[in-house]
């Protein structure tokens, strides 16, 4: 899996898939672009898969200051370019990267092709900006282990799916860099996209997880009734991590729903 | 105790000597007057300790529907009618910190003093949103999908990390709250504003609020609107302050009503 220098940071990445459409899956706070795992290779038969670490997460270069939501969309723009995956883009986002996509959306619509948005978090309340940052302040001081009570705990309890998949989840997480996973969460805290909800135009899929503790399912339900035409898709096996936890389902969504 | 009030049929527990100043304490959503208990056992020396189920929770009832911040107020008034309290300092936190401002601006005659915890008093358009959000989890999943996310919002991660027995007799109070209740409450949390009209209350308001809740830098600002007001930050506690740090929360009370 290559690197690039892209928008002053080095991104880890990897790109499958000879030809098709144009995928980017977009990992979750705290995952990285292994969290797809079990879901690129079977989409890649199909057309061309970009996954990433975002930065600060996973082998991409480990961040000390504070980026906001539209610096992880240059950084997507910067690599999609050098990794030459063309527009449209068909994005899969998991929980807060759906921000990301939102904010694409927003600054470039004829660029994409479709969303497909898995437990989104849209978006924070400014209100409660102070709240997020103290829990990024906390990982950052005390470590992964010390937050996973009141993270994983939550987003990931063990016996959702394959407990091979979690034990090696688990790993990866408490290999997260506390700074770069406590500064993602800072930059959630100032991230608010909920206004792009209505004004969504491309075909949309919101899919939920039927034992999401993070975000429970009937919320994410009346969210998507926001969007306009929006398809609503609930996983039985699935929390708030759904392409670790439930793989197989997850990727026949995409299948069905993504004009591969 | 069960009283009569308003229409409905509202609990309440009374602490403390009969003659002593009356001072009433407002839940918030998805507690009950347990919340209050080691304020109570300690402020009943020199007051005597009103406090109540706010409708739709606990053992006051639980009529269906989607209640407004007129019906609260009327709840709380009700009740002081009943038992015949003319006047009272009113304490609420959260859902009832909004009853607290509301009545100051509403019924000034009624009350003394003011202590508003823990509350923007007033929604905004994303948390009316995230209202209707919960609403509908209430209503299709049932209140424990509620718990845990409730939990991680309420309590700060040093606190919640440690999981101490308070932060379970919290679980236990959400996991126990009607589900007609919470959606009444809810809605009227999605819809309500006493933050715009502060600057005129005329009664003695103490702004009272953890460090680490949410709505300390909206509450800071009605401080600053509300001129002879007092504001006051729990140190460590989270957005049910009273209970994360009880003891400093109780002496900031006394302190503000023994002023």
């Amino acid at each position: 899996m290559p690197f690039v220098d892209a928008n002053g940071v080095s991104l880890h990445y990897a790109l499958a898939g000879a030809a098709g459409r144009s995928l980017v899956l977009m990992h979750e706070l705290g995952g990285t672009l292994h969290s797809w795992d079990a879901v690129a290779p079977r989409l890649a038969a199909r057309c061309r898969v970009l996954r990433y670490d975002q930065r600060g997460a996973g082998a991409s270069e480990k961040v000390r200051r504070d980026f906001t939501n539209d610096t992880l969309v240059d950084d997507f723009e910067a690599l999609a370019k050098h990794a030459g995956l063309d527009p449209p883009y068909h994005f899969v986002t998991v929980a807060a990267a759906a921000t990301q996509a939102l904010r694409f959306l927003e600054k470039r619509p004829d660029q994409v092709g479709a969303l497909v948005l898995c437990n989104p978090a849209p978006g924070v309340d400014p209100a409660r900006a102070a709240a997020l940052d103290e829990r990024a302040a906390f990982a950052m001081r005390e470590g992964m282990r010390a937050s996973l009570p009141t993270t994983l705990a939550l987003s990931y309890p063990p016996h959702l799916g394959e407990r091979a998949a979690y034990e090696v989840y688990l790993g990866r997480y408490l290999a997260n860099d506390p700074v770069g996973f406590g500064l993602a969460f800072r930059c959630l805290a100032r991230t608010n996209m909920l206004h792009m909800l209505p004004q969504i135009r491309c075909p949309t899929m919101v899919v939920a997880g039927r034992h999401d503790t993070v975000r429970p399912h009937a919320g994410t339900a009346e969210l998507a009734k926001r969007i306009p035409g929006a398809r609503f898709e609930l996983i039985d096996d699935a929390g708030h991590f759904m392409p670790t936890q439930a793989p197989q389902a997850l990727a026949a969504l995409l299948e069905d729903f993504l004009p591969l | 105790m069960k009283i009569k009030a308003n229409g409905i049929t509202i609990n309440y527990q009374i602490d403390g000597p009969d003659h002593a100043p009356c001072l009433v304490f407002s839940n918030s959503l998805a507690t009950t007057l347990a919340m209050w208990d080691e304020q109570a056992a300690t402020l009943k020396d020199k007051y005597r300790v009103l406090r109540y189920d706010q409708r739709g929770h606990g053992s006051t009832d639980a009529p269906a529907g989607r209640y407004s911040y007129d019906t609260l107020l009327a709840d709380a008034l009700g009740l002081l009618d009943a038992l015949s309290i003319r006047k009272a300092h009113f304490a609420g936190l959260s859902m009832g910190g909004a009853t607290a401002l509301g009545l100051a601006e509403r019924h000034p005659d009624r009350f003394d003093r003011i202590i508003v915890c823990d509350s923007p008093c007033q929604s905004t358009p994303q948390s009316s949103q995230q209202w209707e959000e919960r609403i509908a989890v209430a209503q299709k999943q049932g209140i424990e999908a509620l718990v845990e996310p409730t939990v991680s919002r309420w309590v700060p991660p040093e606190i919640l990390a440690k999981n101490p027995p308070h932060v379970d007799k919290i679980r236990a109070m959400i996991r126990a709250t009607p589900v007609n209740g919470f959606i009444g409450c809810a809605a009227a949390l999605a819809d309500h504003d006493y933050a715009s009209a502060v600057a005129g209350v005329k009664l003695p308001v103490l702004f009272l609020v953890g460090e680490k809740d949410a709505p300390a830098p909206a509450m800071r600002k009605l401080n600053e609107k509300l001129p002879g007001s007092r504001y006051v930050e729990i140190p460590g506690a989270g957005h049910i302050s009273n209970m994360d740090r009880p003891s400093e929360f109780t002496k900031a009370i006394r302190d503000f009503l023994g002023a």
